[in-house]
């Protein structure tokens, strides 16, 4: 009997010694788990860096050595942190236009020291991952960026660039009996000209001019604007906004274009027919847009947010420039999405 | 009295606009002028004596991308009477220019152009259009197709098929006798036509 109750005590001793040594184990794993995602934090989730920095830490979790080559935008960069041995985990990690391939080396772990050594350089892998997929996310968002000032530039400047040849060489080769036809032409093009160009160096130094901010009757922009996009629309009730006419067309083109859009890539589906509801009161001008044949929209969360698209063409930029230019003037853009009910932007300018 | 050449620019800046109207006219063209697709389709369909059209690709509500000007373009290669598109556009060479001469451009000019390259262009096209509406007056229909070689014969003749019945149709103001008479076909054809392609009245 003395025996038995032995066998149970060093039965029950033991499983709280294994417990406590489990226990102890993956508190230290998550303490290091922990350090990493903070130190990556810390690093602004730069990934030359973290690999630089980790080793420390996984240390500490009892990893003996830790091996890189990242390939960084064509630039190689290697590592080798303590001791490399034989049992190690690797991992090729690709996004973009960085590569790494990384060895985690751990001692001749067995049982629960290869389930905690395994599931360490799993995250570890992770969080290396998910570095190089931020990275060129930002990469491809600059780009993208860059490329639409691009276009935008490209159609203005060339267009500048046009009427200056043909300026000069008119007048060069004009006859006296011309001169005077040739200066009425140049005397009706210029001021349009000059606006041209102050509209390239406004979008280059990416400011709105206040000075350019005038009182805009909404209903006749919201018109021009929907006609231009071959939409079928119908305004109700009027306001006048008190914002640049620029950024106020680039608003409401930015809405429409997915509206007119969705008219030629849903063929088959009734298109677009607009109702714009317009209000105000002392300090706002409201207009709220919807698409009475409208369907529910089944990504709303994603509306606003920089380089989502659902089109292969799109930069998916368009609302999000939309609320920037909104709530630059001192707006706001907001969108309401119910169930089974069509999307319906609201737009706040100020008076 | 004959009217003078006359040329629709379709061109959304409006100082390129009034600059090139200015050296077109003092070359003793008429110009007419539009600054979006739209316009431009709308000055085409009420002044069927213009012969050449100036375009920009980047056209208002895109005026970005070449998207509007090509529609432009293929809309103005179905229209009855022959009109020839020049092409001035600063969008990126290389895609537009073969996406203007598929959808069937005259001519295709880089901004910045000079004004001898682009009248140079104009007169040609003018000669080209006069010849065609010459033709066109003696009963010939010109008539572009993109056809893709492995596609073999029968797709490019349902194409160059359906091109011609729409021509006609649109020639006769959709009237299915006048257009049978003129095809040589019966009326049950024509119908027949109308049904395989697709052809709606208000699409002629």
């Amino acid at each position: 009997m003395v025996s038995l109750y032995s066998s149970l005590i060093l039965i029950g001793v033991t499983i709280m010694a294994v417990m406590a040594v489990l226990v102890y184990q993956a508190r230290r794993q998550a303490r290091v788990n922990l350090a990493l995602l903070q130190l990556n934090e810390r690093l602004r989730f730069d990934l030359p860096d973290l690999l630089r920095q980790s080793w420390p830490y996984l240390a500490r979790a009892g990893v003996t050595g830790l091996s890189w080559k990242l390939d960084w935008f064509g630039t190689p960069l290697t590592r080798v942190d303590g001791v490399v041995g034989k049992d190690g985990v690797s991992r090729h990690l690709e996004a973009g236009e960085i590569s790494l391939d990384v060895t985690l080396w751990h001692g001749r772990h067995r049982g629960e020291q290869l389930y905690f050594s395994e599931t360490l350089a799993e995250n570890f892998f992770l969080l290396l991952h998910v570095d190089m997929w931020i990275k060129m996310g930002g990469v491809q968002g600059a780009f993208g960026q860059a490329a639409k000032m691009e276009l935008f530039l490209q159609h203005d400047m060339k267009n500048i660039a046009q009427f200056i040849h043909l300026a000069a060489e008119q007048l060069e080769v004009v006859k006296p009996e011309q001169e005077a036809g040739l200066l009425a032409t140049l005397r009706a093009a210029m001021p349009t000209a000059r606006v041209r160009a102050d509209r390239i160096l406004s979008a280059l130094s990416n400011k709105t001019d206040a000075k350019n901010k005038t009182a805009c009757p909404l209903a006749g922009a919201w018109q021009q604007a929907a006609d231009m996009h071959g939409l079928r629309a119908r305004i109700v009730g009027s306001a006048t906004a008190y914002i640049a006419e620029e950024p106020l067309h680039s608003i409401i083109d930015n809405l429409l274009i997915n509206y007119s859009e969705q008219s030629i890539w849903n063929q088959g589906h009734k298109p677009a027919s607009l109702e714009i509801v317009l209000s105000e009161d002392e300090a706002k001008a409201t207009a709220t847009l919807s698409d009475i044949h409208g369907r529910p929209y089944p990504w709303p969360e994603r509306l606003f947010e920089p380089f989502w698209s659902e089109q292969s063409k799109g930069l998916g930029i368009g609302l999000y420039q939309a609320r920037q230019l909104a709530v630059g003037a001192g707006g706001s853009l907001e969108v309401i999405s119910a169930d089974d009910q069509p999307l319906v932007f609201v737009l706040n300018l100020p008076r | 009295m004959s009217l003078p050449d006359t040329i629709l620019l379709v061109e959304d800046d409006d100082s390129l606009r009034l600059m090139l109207r200015g050296v077109l006219e003092m070359q003793g063209f008429a110009v007419l002028e539009a600054d979006c697709r739209r316009s431009g389709l709308e000055v085409l369909g009420t002044h069927s004596h213009v012969g050449v059209v100036l375009l920009d690709l980047g056209l208002p509500p895109s005026p970005h991308a070449p998207s509007e000007g090509l529609a432009f373009l293929r809309q103005t290669c179905d229209m009855t009477h022959p009109v020839k598109v020049i092409v001035l556009t600063g969008q990126d060479q290389e895609s537009a220019a073969l996406e203007a001469i598929k959808e069937g451009a005259f001519d295709f000019l880089v901004k910045p152009a000079t004004s001898s390259a682009i009248l140079q262009a104009v007169r040609r096209a003018f000669l080209f259009c006069h010849k065609e509406r010459e033709m066109a007056a003696g009963g010939f229909a010109r008539v572009q197709v993109n056809a893709r070689i492995s596609d073999g014969l029968k797709v490019a003749r349902e194409e160059v098929e359906e091109k011609l019945v729409r021509h006609v149709l649109q020639e006769t103001g959709f009237n299915v006798n006048q257009s049978a008479l003129r095809l040589g076909l019966k009326r049950e054809s024509i119908y027949y036509f109308l049904k395989k392609f697709g052809i709606e009245r208000q699409d002629g």
